[in-house]
């Protein structure tokens, strides 16, 4: 499998060629899985060993942000009702 | 002996014993201080001498710092014993006791005249009895669910949850032989020791009063069952079972690194950490000593641990107060005045300093002769 990565617009094309190479033991069992990167030329430039088997994943699951709640209020009583009253005599007026 | 205070008026007994017993005083500490016998100080307390000489009566208030007219009238809320609950150590004696129930019903007086004022979040604390582990995990369950905390969410202040609900709580104001205190009823209040500088601990002591609250209502505590319940209740309430479980089976072996992560996250202390996860089963019996061990070498369990979470400081006292005089004509002077407390009983009474009067004293010119 090889593929030219270009994503154009969003990100920067990359004039580079990947390859999966996945390796087998006479009995067809997997043994290696390397991530192989190639110039145009098919000169290996990196190549990365993926691990068969992962013993801890490093996916995190999503976490809840904590509850964090505003300061209470306190309000006067009596500003309520002066406000009714200059509603009132807003009307009124 | 001069005449009474007030003719018209009855001497109110259980206001005396609230104020000697704010001030910690015996019968006969009080009675040697206004110079009167054991017996008369007893008779008054009783309500069976109501009309004490007036000399006698302003000698109580000069000794016990309230102004004459304090000991007359009923009080309206009586911080009664079988409505408190108190995290304290076995040996605390009654007098303690007594001073920090007398000190709630006073605190309890300046609510009562500042809700008079001013409008205090709505009191809403859900009552779930329960008494089983199972019951106890659903009543913390519960609970946020009604104060719409999720299950899965820290808290960032849990404080903060429980002054929206209604709840005083008062910082500081409690000796270190309380750890925490709290008293359900018309004025519901916590008192927080942070005598013991431990923020997680604060946290973790809120939730405790707050387990009280919730599931005790009406019911005897200071028993080991009641306080064990209050403890997991605040446990429950805090770590929620399912996202804490989750959270923590994300450590493939015990990792103190990963016990501070949580511990970050929680903000709870390493050791309630250890102890949830014991008790949810997520921690083997022999992990969970071994944590213990290495956590009491540390001096984590005496001294206090690293990393401790921010605490958001209790404000509702303190907003309502600071709003006398600003926000309303009410001045903390004028409240002094017509609680009858003194400018420093008020201020020992709230922790809240009286301010001073920024007026200059008049100048005076004389006549000229």
């Amino acid at each position: 499998m090889a593929f030219k990565v270009g994503f154009e617009g969003l990100l920067r094309p990359i004039d580079k060629i990947f390859r999966i190479a996945v390796e087998a033991d006479p009995q067809g069992e997997t043994t290696d899985i390397s991530w192989v990167e190639v110039d145009d030329a098919g000169n290996v430039t990196n190549s990365y060993v993926i691990p068969p088997t992962v013993g801890k994943t490093n996916v995190a699951p999503a976490q809840a942000a904590p509850v964090e709640l505003p300061p209470p209020t306190v309000e006067p009583k009596q500003q309520k009702a002066e406000d009714k009253d200059t509603k009132k005599k807003k009307k009124n007026g | 002996m001069s005449a009474t205070l007030f003719p018209n008026e009855a001497f109110w007994g259980e206001r005396l014993q609230i104020a000697r017993e704010f001030r910690s005083l015996t019968q006969k500490q009080l009675s040697d201080e206004v110079a009167a016998s054991p017996a008369l100080i007893s008779l008054c307390e009783k309500g069976k001498k109501p009309f004490p000489a007036r000399d006698l009566v302003e000698a109580f208030g000069a000794v016990l710092g309230f102004e004459p007219e304090f000991f007359y009238g009923p009080i309206e809320d009586v911080f009664r014993e079988e409505e408190c609950s108190m995290r304290h150590r076995r040996s605390t004696a009654e007098g303690l006791k007594a001073k920090v129930r007398a000190h709630g019903t006073l605190i309890g007086m300046v609510i009562r005249k500042l809700r008079s004022v001013l409008n205090f979040p709505q009191q809403n604390i859900p009552h779930i009895p329960a008494s089983t582990d199972e019951d106890i995990e659903k009543a913390a369950e519960e609970c946020r669910a009604h104060w719409n905390l999720g299950l899965d969410r820290p808290i960032k202040g849990i404080g903060r949850v429980l002054e929206h609900a209604g709840v005083v709580i008062v910082p500081n104001l409690v000796k270190s032989d309380v750890d925490a205190f709290s008293r359900s009823g018309p004025t519901a209040l916590i008192f927080l020791n942070q005598a013991i500088k431990s923020t997680s601990r604060w946290h973790f002591d809120i939730g405790h009063e707050c387990g009280h609250l919730v599931m005790h209502s009406g019911i005897p505590t200071g028993t080991v069952e009641t306080e064990d319940a209050a403890d997991k209740f605040s446990s429950a309430f805090l770590m929620p079972r399912s996202a804490f479980a989750r959270d923590f089976q994300m450590m493939t072996h015990f990792d103190w690194k990963h016990i501070f992560a949580l511990k970050r996250r929680w903000n709870a202390s390493a050791q309630a950490i250890v102890r949830r996860a014991y008790g949810l089963g997520l921690l083997g019996a022999v992990e969970y000593r071994k944590a213990y061990k290495y956590m009491s070498w540390k001096g984590w369990t005496s001294n206090g641990e690293p990393e401790e979470p921010t605490f958001q400081e209790p404000e509702l006292l303190s907003i309502a107060l600071k709003s006398l005089g600003t926000k309303i004509p009410l001045t903390i002077d004028a409240l002094c005045k017509d609680l009858h407390f003194s400018r420093e009983t008020f201020e020992d009474i709230t922790g809240f300093a009286v301010p001073v009067s920024k007026s200059k004293p008049l100048e005076v010119i004389p006549f000229a002769r």
